[in-house]
């Protein structure tokens, strides 16, 4: 069985020097997806530039990715009570029928109490909808993806 | 000085071009181009550097420039992961107030109820 292969060519509009295409070619492959970051602004540039503005680069980069780690933290520590909370109301959640039964029982019975009881069987029943009947809440589902890099 | 006017690459590298060009959902021969004019790029860049001193090979060069591109995205990348993050932070913040809110409103009409019943006991 023959096993198709696929080798890219690109043709370059000047006469590049090299002297060793394999290592070219491993370069051009590696930081392929970084060449966006190169536009015509960079064509004026002398090598202290370049050097200049991958210092700055870097030097931006080192406390950010402090600051990254310390919210990403706080991100996995509030992501982690959000899910407590939320299996906290689903539990409750399971025993509200009762509640919403007790309600209609002191509606239909006239006792007096300090609430609307339309309002809160609405609010039982939105409760029980909320926590068991609908799915997981999407916030809690959806997670920070990144790129593969 | 050896010249190229054109560059093959080997298969390890042509699948690196692929998976890239997989990754952003795009023709792997449309990432073929972007290379074409990165390269014009910093061989007119380099051309100028080199007419004024011509101690600076293309190879040093072009190096340089792909590690500040490198840098330089990583950069740009975190910014939009911070973004990214600080975000769902916020919508994670606002779910936990909708829960407790849903909670207390609950326990509330609980309690009125639960006290009835107390009271008729």
């Amino acid at each position: 069985m023959k096993i198709k292969t696929t080798m890219f060519k690109v043709k370059f509009k000047n006469k590049i020097p090299c002297d060793d295409e394999f290592k070219l070619g491993s370069d051009l492959a590696y930081y392929l997806p970084f060449l966006a970051e190169l536009t015509e602004e960079v064509m004026n540039w002398d090598l202290s530039d370049i050097k200049e503005h991958t210092r700055q680069s870097k030097e931006e980069f080192d406390p950010l990715s402090k600051e990254y780690s310390n919210l990403f933290k706080e991100y996995a520590q509030i992501k982690l009570r959000a899910n407590e909370l939320y299996y906290r109301n689903r539990v409750v959640a399971l025993t509200m029928g009762l509640l919403r039964q007790k309600l209609m029982q002191l509606k239909s019975s006239n006792v007096v109490l300090p609430l609307d009881y339309d309002k809160a069987i609405e609010k039982v029943e939105y409760f029980i909808y909320r926590y068991i009947t609908k799915k997981q809440d999407d916030r809690l589902v959806e997670q920070v993806v990144f790129d593969e890099r | 000085m050896k010249t190229i006017k054109q560059l093959v690459f080997d298969i390890t590298q042509s699948r690196r071009i692929k998976n890239y060009a997989e990754r952003l959902k795009i023709e792997p021969t449309s990432v073929l181009p972007q290379i074409q004019s990165v390269m014009e790029i910093i061989y007119q860049a380099w051309f100028k550097n080199y007419g004024k001193n011509r101690e600076i090979s293309f190879n040093d060069y072009f190096i340089s420039m792909m590690k500040y591109a490198e840098y330089s995205h990583r950069l740009t990348q975190r910014h939009e992961e911070m973004k990214k993050v600080a975000n769902h932070v916020e919508i994670l913040r606002l779910a936990i107030v909708e829960y407790d809110i849903d909670y207390n409103d609950i326990i509330t009409i609980e309690n009125i109820a639960k006290s009835n019943q107390e009271g008729s006991e």
